[in-house]
């Protein structure tokens, strides 16, 4: 059920213009993006250089084949590290990844006590919290086409 | 359409074909949307050439799950909010925080912002993001809250509120304007 007020606008009048025979043009170089994916594709093997890869690769197994025991003998060299502290992998994580950490440290800096003491969350309700996390963060959608 | 597409998309070789078949029947449509949430033609234009760049990037591993069309229409929301994002961080803050969408609006040579409709549009540039997704693909696209959960990942309810403060902000500003 569309709101009375819009009724007004007619919604297939478009302010927004395009340059004069814009889609023409644009759907020819739309098409240009498989053919040069498909210039890019095939790609063809010198007989030369795939038996060169596979004696790479024999001789990469051959030598893992001759250390793996070695390594399996060898003693283990006790750990010296200091153990880490939850404060310090915070702090890496948020210097590191600061786009991952940055909406909820957001919330959290930007709500005082009082705030905090304000909200009752056990009558919060989703539409509020919708509401208030669309005013007040940007949204973006995730990247996944599958 | 959508289904001869699919049938193109089952025969690997048939890729191409089924590309210029999406490019034929989309591409208005997709432009239409990206234009609405960044306004400006360039900016329609540039982020159009990426959404039909990761379309074709990632149309192998399209398998049906959901519709054709809504994920298209998830690969170009993703690029318009993501183009949104980039240049957020390039803009100057401006001392009002509306004012940079609505002057994008208002500046833009290929608006007419003579036309009653000007109005809508403008008070459209001043929501939220999220909120301008949604009332856009409800009001113009006419799309069912289905699909735009498809599209947008949220849950229908979300979408059913999002789109009514997303008119109640535009009604506020039309009376206001």
């Amino acid at each position: 059920m569309e709101d009375k007020f819009l009724k007004q606008f007619d919604k297939h009048k478009n302010p927004h213009k395009v340059p004069e025979v814009y889609f023409g043009k644009k759907k020819v170089e739309l098409l240009t993006i498989a053919n040069e994916g498909e210039k890019t594709q095939p790609k063809v093997f010198k007989l030369q250089t795939a038996l060169s890869w596979a004696a790479g690769i024999a001789a990469a197994i051959v030598i893992g084949v001759f250390l793996y025991p070695t390594s399996q003998t060898g003693s283990i060299v006790p750990n010296t590290e200091p153990a880490l502290t939850n404060a310090s992998i915070e702090e890496y994580l948020l210097e590191e990844y600061p786009a991952s950490a940055v909406e909820e440290a957001l919330i959290i800096n930007e709500l005082t006590d009082a705030d905090l003491d304000a909200i009752s969350f056990n009558t919060l309700e989703e539409n509020k919290l919708e509401e208030f996390i669309d005013n007040n963060f940007d949204q973006t959608l995730e990247y996944e086409y599958l | 359409m959508e289904e001869r597409i699919l049938e193109l998309l089952n025969q690997k070789e048939k890729a191409k074909v089924a590309f210029e078949l999406i490019v034929s029947t989309f591409s208005e449509r997709l432009y239409w949307h990206i234009r609405r949430m960044v306004n400006y033609h360039e900016d329609a234009d540039d982020v159009l050439q990426n959404t039909f760049i990761k379309i074709w990037k990632n149309l192998s591993s399209f398998r049906g799950d959901s519709k054709l069309y809504t994920w298209l229409y998830r690969i170009a929301t993703n690029e318009a909010l993501d183009h949104i994002r980039k240049n957020k961080k390039l803009q100057m803050v401006g001392t009002d925080g509306e004012s940079v969408e609505y002057d994008n609006v208002r500046g833009d040579m290929y608006f007419d912002s003579e036309m009653a409709e000007g109005k809508l549009h403008r008070a459209i540039a001043t929501l939220p993001e999220k909120q301008r997704l949604v009332f856009n693909l409800k009001y113009f696209e006419e799309m069912k809250y289905e699909d735009m959960a498809e599209v947008t990942g949220t849950s229908v309810g979300a979408l059913k509120a999002s789109y009514s403060l997303a008119v109640g902000k535009i009604k506020e500003y039309l009376s206001k304007d």
